[in-house]
């Protein structure tokens, strides 16, 4: 794609060390982990829409494979399409241009990281061929994921390879932001969307051997008969679930940044307006989510036995999240505030983005006070909330990502009103298919249940409505995806800066960008910013 | 990273070993198949103990159990006639309490007699206090108590799965070395043989009796109490290896952070001399 | 814009102070009860917070919308202490109104636990895939998913009952929706609810933690009846036992 006169050579791709490169091949890694995690969740919604069995086959055997879909979809959705979209795909591809770089710091380990997650791709597919396909859900609790029958291996060494992947990336990352700025570049100059993977990253690099650990030693008590989480020798149940969220929540955040950083691109390009309060967003919001996100893990655990103080204490801790959140919100909505705003298809998701971040952000108010989590903890309104904040918004952000920087990456335009239509069916099926998981949710309906029968009859009506939501996202997704595919080869040629961005890999590079990124080498100078449209 | 792997697998080796060699002997002086005292564990934990129990104090005054300070308790199964085994708990029990730093009888904990035989009387009781020895005044910290009513004993016991008889022939009671950990609002924590402990144990088993009631002055022994976990099949507190393989793999992480930062500079100055 | 500020400020105090006043009642408090006022208090703080953020949005999207091509923004450049001040003071509502849920939350959580001295004790044991219920004078009791036999647990109107919990294999969760109340088990552990059953009748008690291939049939009928029935029931169940 990049190469416009050169034929395409598949070696060159699998071997390349162009971070351009290797961020289009994340992409379509991601995407083909979501497109199967996808699927898993139009299975699951199916199952879902009556009580009793739908597909699976029957009451015994039915959550056997029913599972196993779970399984796929929590794992891929969030190891395999959420954080490699955003910290694999999006800083690849963007970094770089963003602070006038040539190339990472270290390309040939930037290589070996994309490689690593294609082989996290292969090993979580794998979970369709072995005959004990694993079922411990993307959470992998023991004392079930040492007991089960399912292969817990292959979800330890799913994990295992996405977090060394994106260690690697996180370390060619974090030196490539702090060493590699074009000569001039100052910390209050950067893209937001620099910043909140320079963040994001952070916390990556910080928390993801935790979570290695921890399901190492998983992977010990089931196939060495270690006794490490195991109570009647020594062990302690509740330790494993204190260390997956320590690092689990932090990795929230490493998605949540960057779909952040996105939006603020979007909005300051479309707008035509500088980010509102900057340094209260980039300070206060982001560096300070770094500073607390390790402090919150236990609202994960408000109804697990944790002792009493320690849940209160991190009830004022989660609470306190609405700070730097609602910095960063005021940031992102101030920036409109008086601009020139046009509206295109990445527009259409920004705005899809207020009301997600809104409706996400404060359905988790309820969540972060324990004595309500007592009750909706675990229920599907947990289900909806994390959708709205965690999956939808940023996939939103994925998808926004990849239409506004479609014209740099391919060189060729969007076709406008697909990519609008996909956006319509996507939004209003989101709505229509987490709505009613509120509002059960209220009601008792727990997670990860196939079969309600015991629930109020009125339970299964709402399912419905939900599956008949999850339908129409499919089709906005089909068209969304299938817009890229056929716009990279008969799209219109665009033009070197069709959304009139004042940012580096607009103004500076080739559309799209050559070897080496930069024609010239780059300078700039103290009254620069990315978002100086005066 | 090899190197890592290999470090942090070593060091995984050496804890592994540490805990092989501290595992003792369990000592088997009694001819009485020590099985039969065994609690079921899984079964009696969490069990309150004392709810609208009357008890006698050393004088011979009811009270409520429930009424005791609201802290957590060791609780003494015993009776005050007897010239072997209970004497040897009550003595044991207090050389464990005395290494026990972080907290102290009478103010971060109870430690609470109670009889189970009937025929105990109050002079029997101060002649066994007399020989315990206590250092200060006892009333504070130890309690030495027997039930109101003959009748509930058995029910009481029962309850708590603590099992003991009578044998004629001797006329001793049989019965095992166990000490109760209560919560502070009564309920069971831990049982644990006090011949087969150490102060360590208790204070861990006091610890997490009182977690909910934890003080912000108590949080350096909270923190290494988090660092064993109960091993139900050894009776004692064992070191907890996860809690410091996650610890050090977060160092790990804080590390690579940094190392990173320095690699990239060692090689770029590297380049700049070469030029 | 500032006084209405301080005006939400001090409302937020206000009813901090107003909840601790409440929160001196005597007798047996209801949990659930006081769980689904606080729920309404919450949505209310939200729909509030959600409307007034929305509708600046909403209105600013389609007020500043671009009305010629290549028109640039006319953000006002604010100087520094307005700036400070811009992040400062929605910080701090944003706190205030951290605290004042948390205050709120902090008087229904001793509610929930602080298990009242009378109250009857049931010990709760899940296994993969069924609950067992166990009183104090021995009987015991289940329900049978399939069949839809057994009583589950029954327990008496208006007495507290405290469930003493713990799991023989992996983690489960006793969660009863209609008593606005979950807790995990666990082996080698164990974990308390309490709830007040203060009207008669019948409801569910399901698993909440992802528990394997029947989760979802981890169920049980929970019955309330009146003290005397249930007397003659439990007396019945130790026979039977």
């Amino acid at each position: 794609m990049s190469s416009a006169s050169s034929g395409f050579k598949l070696g060159e791709w699998i071997f390349t060390t162009d971070h351009k490169r290797i961020g289009v091949l994340y992409l379509i890694g991601s995407i083909a982990a979501f497109a199967v995690a996808g699927l898993m969740a139009l299975l699951i919604r199916i199952e879902q829409s009556s009580p009793g069995p739908t597909i699976v086959s029957d009451a015994y055997t039915g959550g056997d494979q029913y599972n196993v879909w779970l399984y796929f979809h929590g794992a891929a959705m969030i190891l395999g399409f959420l954080i490699p979209g955003l910290t694999g795909f999006a800083a690849n591809y963007l970094l770089p241009l963003m602070i006038g770089a040539k190339d990472v710091a270290f390309p040939r380990i930037n290589a070996l990281s994309v490689w690593l997650f294609w082989a996290g791709i292969v090993v979580a597919l794998l979970t369709f061929i072995v005959p004990d396909k694993p079922d411990v859900m993307w959470t992998g609790y023991p004392p079930y994921s040492i007991t089960t029958a399912g292969n817990t291996a292959l979800y330890v060494f799913t994990v295992h390879l996405m977090g060394f992947s994106s260690i690697l990336a996180a370390v060619n990352f974090l030196v490539t932001i702090i060493y590699m700025r074009a000569p001039g570049m100052g910390w209050n100059q950067l893209n937001m969307f620099v910043w909140s993977c320079l963040t994001a990253l952070i916390i990556q690099l910080i928390f993801v051997p935790v979570l290695a650990a921890a399901v190492t030693l998983l992977l010990f008590d089931r196939y060495l008969g270690t006794h490490f989480f195991d109570p009647a020798n020594g062990g302690d149940v509740l330790l494993y679930q204190n260390l997956f969220w320590f690092y689990s929540h932090p990795a929230v955040y490493v998605i949540f940044l960057p779909a952040m950083g996105i939006f603020y691109e979007i909005f300051a390009t479309m707008a035509k307006n500088p980010i509102f309060n900057y340094k209260a967003a980039v300070y206060g919001g982001m560096c300070f989510i770094v500073l607390i996100s390790g402090e919150v893990w236990i609202h994960h655990l408000y109804y697990s036995g944790m002792p009493d103080w320690l849940r209160i204490g991190q009830m004022i801790t989660t609470l306190m999240i609405s700070v730097p959140v609602g910095l960063m919100t005021i940031s992102l909505f101030g920036t409109l505030y008086k601009g020139a705003i046009t509206f295109n298809v990445p527009m259409y998701y920004g705005t899809a983005a207020l009301y997600l971040l809104l409706i996400g952000g404060l359905t988790g108010i309820p969540l972060a006070m324990t004595v309500m989590a007592v009750h909706l903890g675990e229920t599907s309104f947990v289900h909806a909330h994390f959708h709205f904040i965690m999956g939808i918004f940023s996939t939103f952000a994925v998808f926004a990502a990849v239409d506004f920087w479609f014209p740099k990456i391919a060189g060729k335009m969007l076709n406008e009103k697909q990519g609008k239509l996909g956006f319509w069916f996507n939004f209003i099926g989101v709505n229509i298919t987490f709505w009613p998981l509120f509002i059960i949710g209220v009601e008792g309906m727990p997670r990860r249940y196939w079969d309600y029968s015991q629930f109020p009859v009125h339970f299964g009506s709402y399912h419905k409505i939900a599956t008949i939501g999850a339908f129409i996202v499919a089709i906005g997704m089909v068209l969304t995806i299938s817009n890229w595919l056929i716009s990279a080869i008969k799209g219109e040629k665009a033009p070197s800066n069709p959304w009139g961005s004042n940012s580096l890999e607009w103004t500076h590079t080739a559309t799209p960008p050559g070897p080496g990124n930069f024609p010239t080498p780059v300078t700039v100078d103290a009254n620069w910013t990315p978002y100086n449209y005066k | 990273m090899r190197k890592i792997a290999w470090l942090m697998a070593m060091t995984l080796w050496v804890v592994l070993l540490g805990d092989g060699w501290a595992i003792s002997k369990p000592t088997d002086n009694s001819d009485i198949d020590p099985t039969l005292f065994r609690v079921d564990e899984q079964k009696f934990l969490g069990v309150k103990f004392g709810n609208e129990v009357t008890l006698l104090d050393e004088q011979g005054k009811p009270f409520q159990f429930a009424d005791l300070p609201n802290r957590p308790f060791v609780l003494v199964p015993a009776y005050y006639t007897c010239d072997g085994a209970c004497f040897n708990i009550g003595i044991s029990l207090k050389e464990l309490l005395k290494d026990v730093k972080s907290l102290e009888a009478g103010k971060g904990f109870n430690v609470v007699f109670v009889s189970f035989d009937k025929n105990d009387t109050t002079e029997g009781l101060t002649k066994f206090v007399q020989q315990l020895d206590l250092p200060d005044d006892p009333i504070r910290g130890w309690r030495f108590t027997r039930f109101e009513q003959p009748d509930v004993i058995k029910r009481e016991m029962d309850k708590i799965g603590y099992k003991f008889f009578w044998s004629p022939a001797d006329r001793t009671f049989f019965h095992p070395t166990l000490i109760l950990i209560l919560s502070p609002e009564g309920r069971v924590a831990r049982y644990l043989n006090v011949l087969n402990v150490t102060p360590k144990d208790v204070e861990l088993a006091l610890l997490e009796a009182k977690s909910s009631q934890f003080k912000p002055s108590e949080s350096l022994d909270y923190l290494v109490s988090l660092c064993y976990s109960y091993n139900f099949k050894e009776g004692r507190y064992t070191l907890s290896i996860p809690v410091f393989v996650g610890l050090g793999s977060f160092l790990l992480g804080i590390g690579l952070l940094f190392a990173s930062l320095g690699i990239y500079r060692l090689i770029h100055h590297r380049k700049n001399i070469r030029k | 814009m500032k006084r209405a500020v301080s005006a939400m400020v001090l409302m937020g105090l206000g009813s901090a102070a107003a909840l601790a006043e409440a929160g001196a009642k005597g007798g047996i408090p209801d949990p659930a009860a006081s769980w689904n006022h606080l729920w309404h208090d919450v949505l209310l703080d939200l729909f509030i917070i959600g409307i007034v953020f929305l509708t600046a949005g909403l209105y600013w999207v389609w007020k500043y919308r671009a009305s010629r091509p290549n028109q640039i923004g006319t953000a006002p450049k604010f100087d520094k202490i307005t700036l400070i001040g811009l992040a400062v003071v929605p910080s701090f509502i944003f706190m205030a109104d951290d605290f004042y849920l948390a205050a709120k939350g902090w008087t229904v959580w001793n509610e929930y636990r602080d298990v009242p001295r009378n109250a009857m004790e049931v010990k709760v044991t899940g296994s993969m895939w069924s609950w067992n219920f166990e009183y104090d004078n021995g009987a015991s009791s289940s329900f049978v998913v399939d069949s839809k036999e057994g009583d589950g647990l029954v327990v008496p109107v208006g007495k507290p009952v405290v469930l003493r919990m713990t799991s023989t294999d992996v983690v489960h969760s006793f969660f009863l929706p209609d008593y606005r109340v979950k807790e995990d088990l666990m082996p080698g552990r164990v974990t308390y609810l309490w709830f007040n059953p203060v009207k008669a009748g019948e409801t569910i008690a399901t698993c909440a933690e992802y528990c394997g291939n029947r989760h979802s049939f981890m169920w049980t009928k929970v019955k309330m009846v009146p003290q005397a029935e249930f007397d003659a029931w439990v007396a019945k169940k130790k026979q039977g036992a």
